[in-house]
């Protein structure tokens, strides 16, 4: 037997640590079952608020949405044909009529969008945001718990002028997030702070309603369209719908 | 956009076996307050997609020239909670579709909803 053969001790290490794993996992699982806002949701336009068609915008904020506007044909330049996900904070208003998964663990809550396949992860186990953060769609969330509330703080959400809400790389989104109505919904309260294109917080509250029991998130594949267009232009063809 | 002009055997080829470009549009392509817009004919192409699924239909003119139209609609998830059979809509199938009409007038349509020949229809 070589030095590196697993003799009588390195087993029982190795069931001790394959325990210890085992018991991880089952707390996390155990955790997420019993956390309230754990599960699949819809989001309820019957409910929600809309983010305000005229929001109090900053003369730059306004100045910043009139270029674009201009700058863009709305049919022909929506981001939309080209799968672009607006990110932050627009996927915490609505999702249209996709489903978002909640996993809830100890050390971080997970948020599954069915559009765009866009992930959040709350970072639980962080109590300040990193000193140097590089913008990106969803920015840095790190959460904690309020009671039954989960309160959520992002930043570091890279600047972006379409969607539904306009915003510079300086937004901060707060989020409480918490079960109602007996658990079968869930209200995030949205406060968007950003003082480069909005005068003022602009708050939102976003219901969504528990899905049914038999409710699967799928996958959300956004790119196939694009490609059939590269593949007709290899092949000759004239498009056919532009 | 690229225009190519092709005849004989290649135009006979291409129109096999060449991929269908049919591009996303915004709402704003679509007249939305008109929801009961209606066309029917053969559907030549379609595929389920994301973000939204896509359609060619080939429509006969009163004046027995025909029209081909393309034909956009929900995303292929949507479709899927809204129970539309997939294996019931194919090319070849007699269609007719509703919604709103192109707001440029393209032969353009945005359908919110089919019934097939048998009269079936599936919706929002």
């Amino acid at each position: 037997m070589s030095a590196r053969s697993a003799g009588p001790r390195h087993v029982a290490y190795r069931l001790a640590a394959g325990l210890a794993v085992t018991l991880s996992i089952a707390c996390n699982v155990a955790a997420a079952q019993d956390v309230a806002i754990a599960g699949i949701w819809l989001p309820d336009a019957s409910r929600s608020q809309r983010f305000p068609a005229q929001p109090p915008f900053t003369d730059e904020g306004r100045r910043i949405v009139a270029d674009w506007r201009a700058s863009h044909d709305p049919i022909e330049d929506d981001p939309g044909k080209f799968c672009q996900a607006p990110g932050m904070p627009s996927l915490a208003l609505g999702g249209a009529d996709y489903p978002v998964e909640v996993v809830v663990t100890t050390r971080q809550v997970t948020i599954l969008m069915e559009l765009h396949q866009q992930v959040r992860r709350v970072f639980l186990d962080q109590d300040a945001h990193p000193a140097r953060l590089f913008p990106q769609r969803n920015g840095h969330s790190i959460g904690r718990w309020d009671g039954d509330t989960l309160v959520i703080d992002t930043a570091g959400i890279k600047a972006i002028t379409f969607g539904s809400v306009p915003h510079s790389d300086d937004v901060h989104v707060v989020e409480r997030v918490r079960a109602i109505d007996e658990g079968t919904a869930l209200l995030n309260e949205v406060t968007i702070t950003d003082p480069v294109m909005y005068a003022a917080p602009v708050v939102v509250q976003q219901y969504y309603r528990a899905a049914p029991p038999a409710t699967r998130m799928l996958e959300y594949e956004c790119t196939e369209g694009m490609w059939a267009d590269h593949e007709a232009e290899r092949a000759g063809a004239e498009p056919t719908a532009e | 956009m690229r225009r190519t002009v092709l005849a004989g055997p290649a135009l006979a080829l291409l129109l096999v076996s060449a991929p269908h470009s049919m591009a996303h549009h915004s709402p704003a392509a679509f007249n939305l307050t008109v929801t009961d817009f209606a066309i029917s004919g053969e559907i030549e192409f379609v595929e389920m997609r994301n973000p939204h699924s896509v359609m060619e239909l080939r429509v006969a003119n009163d004046d027995g020239s025909t029209t081909h139209w393309d034909i956009e609609f929900s995303s292929v998830n949507l479709l899927l909670r809204r129970g539309w059979d997939f294996e019931r809509i194919k090319a070849g199938d007699r269609v007719t579709c509703i919604g709103n009409p192109s707001a440029t007038g393209r032969s353009e349509m945005y359908m919110w909803s089919i019934v097939l020949a048998d009269g079936t229809e599936f919706g929002r």
